[in-house]
């Protein structure tokens, strides 16, 4: 997404207190925040990587999230889904989620989808949105969900993790490589189950959710046709250059 | 007929399943994605598990979602782009963890 101009209304005595210390980012300031404030995000599943993407976008003070996220708390959750408790397993996590964000910033709107994404829902759920977070586990929703959102022309932050490494780009075609130019159909080696650390999803959690206030203020430069690959293990950072299909 | 050698950096599934985080690998012929993968998966079959693919299968399609970096840069993903006898590569099959 290309940031708009503002046409919202001011920000209130107590948003200019809240969101103060952001609000001194250079290229940011008011019209910054009264971007978030008009923006909607949607994030897919709010797991070990979503959660974390999540709290920071509703700290950061995006007006309207929202979290798509079948199911119930399972004990195996809680090594890194920060938005889930021990008191709440057994129970829908997508409640878990919209408490827990509520508490941290009452201010904005949550939507809580007890679903995850799939080709049924994608085209309703990213219509919804101005930037859409993938953070979900099977590439069969990534996959739904870049589709959906190229055909609407909206932004997709796409983020993973493997283990102590993770990945970070923005698919925005036709400015960007289509995310069916990386991954053209489900990788047959993949597995459900993946070896993950909290402190590693939640590390690129909170990546993407800069990358997504980037997209939505047009604060910097977004990691359009550029990944970033992370490995924990040894702190290895680099960008990738994702030429153009010929 | 022309002998190759290339060397492959392993990322992500690629290297936990190989155990090894790079490897290389030796052929004759036109020195391609297509035969550098052949002669990884025909030698290494935890390659191939990770994969999902076979020697036969990537001399027609590459693995959906397997990065082929050369320098950083993504190459074109076609069994046929050529690569340079000598060169590093990384393959880097792109992951989905959340």
């Amino acid at each position: 997404m290309t940031a708009q101009p503002a046409q919202t209304a001011p920000l209130t005595a107590e948003e200019t207190e809240i969101y103060g210390w952001q609000l001194d980012v250079t290229g940011f300031g008011s019209s910054g925040q009264q971007q978030l404030k008009q923006s909607t995000v949607l994030i897919s599943r709010v797991g070990g990587l979503g959660s974390a993407v999540a709290y920071e976008l509703a700290a950061a003070g995006v007006g309207r999230l929202i979290l798509a996220h079948a199911g119930d708390i399972q004990p195996s959750d809680l090594n890194r889904q920060l938005l889930m408790t021990h008191d709440g397993i057994g129970t829908p996590r997508i409640e878990s989620a919209r408490k827990r964000l509520l508490e941290l910033n009452p201010r904005i709107e949550i939507i809580a989808v007890p679903e995850n994404l799939c080709p049924e829902n994608a085209d309703r759920l990213v219509g919804m949105a101005d930037c859409v977070v993938d953070a979900a586990p099977l590439f069969q929703e990534r996959l739904a969900m870049n589709d959906a959102a190229e055909r609407r022309g909206i932004p997709v932050v796409e983020a993973a993790m493997y283990e102590l490494e993770a990945s970070l780009t923005v698919i925005h075609p036709p400015q960007t490589l289509r995310f069916r130019d990386l991954v053209p159909d489900v990788p047959r080696g993949w597995t459900r189950r993946f070896p993950v650390f909290g402190a590693v999803s939640g590390s690129v959690g909170c990546l993407a959710a800069m990358e997504t206030i980037k997209l939505l203020s047009g604060l910097g430069q977004p990691l359009k046709n550029r990944l970033l690959r992370i490995n924990l293990r040894n702190m290895q950072f680099e960008t990738i250059l994702l030429a153009a299909p010929e | 007929m022309t002998q190759w050698q290339v060397t492959l950096e392993f990322s992500g599934p690629l290297q936990r399943n190989m155990q090894t985080s790079e490897l290389t690998v030796q052929g004759s012929g036109p020195c391609n994605i297509s035969s550098v993968l052949t002669a990884l998966l025909h030698s290494q079959p935890a390659a191939a598990a990770a994969l999902g693919a076979t020697p036969e299968s990537v001399s027609v399609t590459l693995p959906p979602g397997l990065l082929v970096l050369r320098n950083r840069v993504l190459l074109p993903l076609r069994p046929e782009t050529c690569l340079q006898p000598g060169e590093r590569l990384t393959l880097m099959p792109m992951i989905s963890g959340g």
